[in-house]
């Protein structure tokens, strides 16, 4: 009996036993495999200069990216992953990329997925003080209601120049009609041209500031909102889109840019239905009551307008899109289906089969800006076709009902 | 009551007249391991070494090393080594088959590798783990060889870890007279 305590302290002790090891480098390893990953990048924050500088105490997020055998990029989750730095005196770095400055100095930023080494991304940790605005850099001329962006840089009394973040960007109060800023969470500024002339952009930071002209071109021709007139029921909600034509001084040619987010969406009675200016909705247009509104999209003091007609009827003899009567398409886009049901507005649950509706498409341009399946598996998928241009598709049902939707073809 | 005293009787007689206090078996080992949606079975060999401190209740040392890597997918496992200590439990013998669990605190490591395929590189993988073994089993006896016995036993190691480590285990064992 004397070994009892002996062998109560070996199962304390084995019961008390902490676990410890790290498992996943092993299913990162199937997880890069699989994905077919030959390498890995450490991405930094976005920096204008060449190289990233932190005062001690600051912290920066790191990404990872993985490239594949085909030498195409692969997002990869930044969270849980062996991070490490070169010199662990200089700096530390968190299983999910945030590393923080401790002592001045430079460092290498790398992480190891399940065996593989990423590439090192090298940094400076350097004490410093800024001693005023470096430089703004952006577009000296922009095009009206094309938003540009715009960083700013600062000295620093190690000698060094790095991008600003803390900026407080603003215009002068009589360019204020002119252009508006919007302040990315980032080191960007974005600056929208609203009618011709110069304004000058100031960047001020600490005490310290920095102004730059930024001239707005007289470009934009019109504006073109489509689709021109739309029906809408109570609720429901119908996209707008505005197209800006341009026109170069040096180029006969008329360009059409998609700005439906940078112009001011206006509708003439609020009553009958409100419009989006939200980033991200913009021309998202939503039918509050029978009647009918025109909806205004504006650059400045160039306007355009359509009539939205709101209403609450809904027929069993019609046929709806799942864009709505207007779709835009970019150009560089590999296609998308279109999908029909039954009655005024799209129900994916009653959705058609496409395989037995007859589709078609129609255009006024001289060579057609898309390419439409009209049978089997993929019928009513369309695919831009190496030009912007309108084209109209319309389905046609077994009953003879029928339905059109207008496609924009841009190069955003 | 006189089936109790019958009962402590005949355990410590089984103790007493079976075998000495101190125990060896070396043992054969076929590991599974569950990474991702790929299985490996990488076998080990084990050598451990023991002595009972109460009729029945041991404390042991083991070490394992691997013997044999498995492939699966375009990887390659190895149950490198483990190490530690444990506690051994074990039935009183019925007609010499006895029955036993071991709960035992365990390094082990594993090794894994990835060679390198066209444009894909080579990766390795060495992980170290501490955490706890767990073995259910059973022992048999030999009736012409004395003090020897024949186990088989079900080992689980567990570091809390997705990653899963089960083996069967077959071994041979010597007690001393």
């Amino acid at each position: 009996m004397k070994m009892l305590p002996l062998a109560s302290a070996v199962l304390a002790t084995m019961l008390l036993a902490a676990c410890e090891g790290d498992s996943s480098p092993f299913e990162e390893a199937v997880e890069i495999r699989e994905l077919n990953i030959a390498s890995l990048s450490v991405l930094g924050p976005e920096i204008t200069v060449d190289q990233l500088f932190l005062n001690i105490g600051e912290s920066v997020d790191f990404e990872v990216q993985g490239t594949n055998t085909a030498a195409q990029l692969v997002e990869l989750s930044a969270a849980n992953r062996q991070w490490k730095v070169t010199d662990s005196s200089v700096a530390t770095i968190s299983d999910d990329g945030r590393l923080v400055a401790l002592a001045n100095g430079d460092v290498g930023v790398y992480v190891t997925i399940g065996g593989l080494d990423s590439d090192v991304y090298q940094l400076t940790v350097s004490d410093a003080n800024l001693v005023g605005v470096n430089s703004i850099t952006g577009a000296e001329t922009v095009a009206r209601c094309i938003p540009d962006d715009y960083q700013a840089t600062g000295d620093y009394d190690d000698g060094t120049v790095r991008d600003l973040t803390a900026v407080a960007w603003s215009l002068a109060a009589a360019d204020e009609g002119f252009a508006t800023l919007v302040s990315s969470p980032d080191i960007t500024v974005t600056l929208t041209g609203l009618n011709a002339g110069g304004v000058t952009l100031t960047a001020a930071v600490e005490g310290f500031s920095l102004g730059y002209d930024v001239a707005i071109s007289d470009t934009l021709d019109s504006i073109l909102i489509t689709p021109g007139s739309a029906t809408v029921d109570v609720d429901d909600t119908q996209n707008f889109v505005a197209t800006g034509l341009y026109t170069d001084a040096d180029d006969a040619d008329t360009d059409r840019v998609a700005i439906t987010e940078s112009v001011s969406w206006q509708i003439s009675d609020t009553d009958v239905a409100t419009v989006s200016n939200a980033q991200g909705s913009g021309g998202l247009l939503t039918g509050v009551d029978e009647g009918s509104a025109t909806l205004t999209a504006s650059c400045g003091d160039l306007l355009a307008e359509t009539q939205a007609v709101i209403s609450v009827e809904e027929s069993d003899d019609e046929l709806a899109f799942n864009f709505g009567s207007f779709y835009q398409l970019d150009a560089d886009s590999s296609g998308v289906f279109l999908r029909v049901s039954p009655g005024s507005s799209y129900s994916s649950s009653d959705q058609l089969d496409n395989d037995d509706l007859d589709w078609d498409v129609t255009t006024d341009e001289d060579f057609d800006p898309i390419e439409l399946t009209e049978d089997g598996d993929n019928a009513g998928f369309i695919v831009p076709n190496s030009s912007t241009g309108q084209a109209t598709v319309t389905v046609t049902d077994s009953s003879g009902n029928t339905a059109s939707i207008d496609i924009e073809v841009v190069d955003n | 009551m006189r089936w109790l005293i019958a009962c402590v009787l005949a355990v410590s007689s089984s103790f007493a007249v079976a075998d000495g206090p101190v125990y060896a078996e070396l043992q054969f080992g076929a590991g599974g391991v569950d990474n991702s949606d790929l299985s490996f079975y990488p076998t080990f060999g084990s050598v451990n070494v023991g002595v009972y401190v109460l009729p029945n209740f041991g404390i042991e040392l083991f070490a394992d090393s691997g013997l044999t890597t498995d492939t699966s997918g375009d990887f390659e496992l190895e149950m490198e080594q483990a190490y530690g200590i444990a506690a051994r439990f074990q039935s009183p013998p019925i007609r010499g088959t006895q029955g036993y669990i071991v709960l035992g605190a365990v390094n082990f490591t594993l090794d894994q590798q990835a060679s390198s395929a066209g444009a894909l590189p080579a990766s390795s993988i060495n992980e170290d783990f501490t955490g706890a073994r767990v073995s259910i089993g059973v022992m048999q006896r030999l009736e012409r060889v004395r003090n020897m016995q024949v186990s088989f036993e079900y080992r689980h190691y567990n570091a809390g870890e997705p990653l899963r480590l089960d083996a069967l285990v077959l071994g041979l064992r010597f007690n001393t007279p």
